[in-house]
């Protein structure tokens, strides 16, 4: 039932996407917004998935860590969205500008690397592969923190003038790495509870 | 303006561009008034703003308030910010790219999500014909 739940509030940032579409509420460059916003939400599902173990450890909050699986499928689902996104809206899938983008803009080989990375932790995101890869599916799933960094990079390295948005992200990435230690996360659930 | 200076920008406050006296001499340089028949609104640069057609945009300046003529060329505020990025020049120029990026192609306005509008970029923004003179002998990569 909780499962059904969440995937169900998993599909409404595409029903976000494809309403806007319809209703042609992107502004004046449809295309950049609906490239940005894809990517921002594959951002913030990746900031979810960081967020799970500290909810639960500090606030007693489970019920991100209970779904984490999910959020992180949907973080690459969206990622691919987003990718497609760019392919259609920027490229009009020309193959041939996508290998001239690659190679002159090395903002796009960042992204494509993060995205590269999510592919194995999403397909060995189910029981399965828990029990068959052992101890080795959580060195896999340990890629996660490469991806964190690509994923800022990648919004940085586009930056023309205002950085405030990568740092922003950045801050909040190095936040989120530094609450992983269960040193910290004792600390702070003495001094919330 | 509201919202103009950011936290962490790399833009110096005030603007400043600058055009060789040729260049801003050229019948395709215009300072505009007006746009459409109707006078300057506040987004298109009111009330005096400059067009430099065969130029990267950051070049035709709005809401001009001050003009000064110099004996050296001035430090323009992107290449100031990048000078590695942006030159004084800055011709539209599709066999020179900006270093993270390419500038052979062009993605025009209005184009949607499924129907980009997607055009290769023209040398001097297809005014080579009319400018182009103005650089002969120059080397347009050095000169960006």
């Amino acid at each position: 039932m909780g499962k059904l739940f969440v995937i169900a509030t998993l599909i409404i940032p595409f029903g976000y996407l494809v309403v806007n579409t319809f209703l042609q509420a992107w502004g004046a460059d449809p295309a950049k917004a609906i490239v940005h916003r894809s990517g921002e939400i594959t951002l913030w599902l990746l900031i979810l998935v960081f967020l799970a173990t500290p909810m639960q450890r500090i606030l007693r909050f489970g019920y991100l860590v209970k779904f984490r699986r999910q959020v992180g499928v949907a973080m690459f689902v969206y990622g691919v969205i987003h990718l497609v996104l760019y392919l259609t809206a920027y490229l009009d899938w020309d193959i041939d500008a996508l290998a001239k983008d690659f190679i002159e803009r090395p903002y796009i080989i960042v992204g494509g690397i993060g995205l590269l990375l999510a592919m194995p932790l999403a397909l060995t995101s189910n029981s399965l592969s828990v029990k068959s890869l052992g101890p080795r599916w959580k060195a896999l799933h340990r890629l996660v923190y490469g991806i964190a960094p690509l994923a800022v990079l990648h919004i940085a390295m586009q930056v023309k003038v205002d950085f405030t948005e990568s740092i922003i992200y950045g801050v909040l990435f190095s936040v989120l790495f530094v609450l992983r230690s269960k040193k910290l996360q004792k600390r702070l659930t003495l001094i919330i509870n | 303006m509201p919202g103009q200076k950011t936290l962490f920008s790399g833009i110096d406050y005030p603007y400043i561009e600058g055009l060789r006296i040729d260049e801003a001499m050229h019948p395709l340089t215009i300072l505009a008034v007006g746009l459409y028949g109707k006078d300057l609104l506040g987004q298109n640069g009111a009330p005096l703003r400059l067009v430099v057609p065969w130029k990267y945009g950051f070049k035709s300046i709005k809401s001009i308030v001050k003009i000064e003529l110099t004996e050296e060329k001035p430090l323009t505020t992107w290449a100031k910010s990048a000078p590695h990025e942006y030159g004084f020049y800055a011709n539209v120029n599709p066999k020179v790219s900006h270093p993270r990026w390419s500038q052979a192609r062009e993605r025009r306005l209005p184009g949607g999500v499924f129907s980009p509008n997607i055009i290769d970029t023209q040398m001097f923004n297809g005014y080579a014909d009319q400018v182009a003179s103005l650089y002969s002998g120059m080397n347009l990569r050095t000169n960006y």
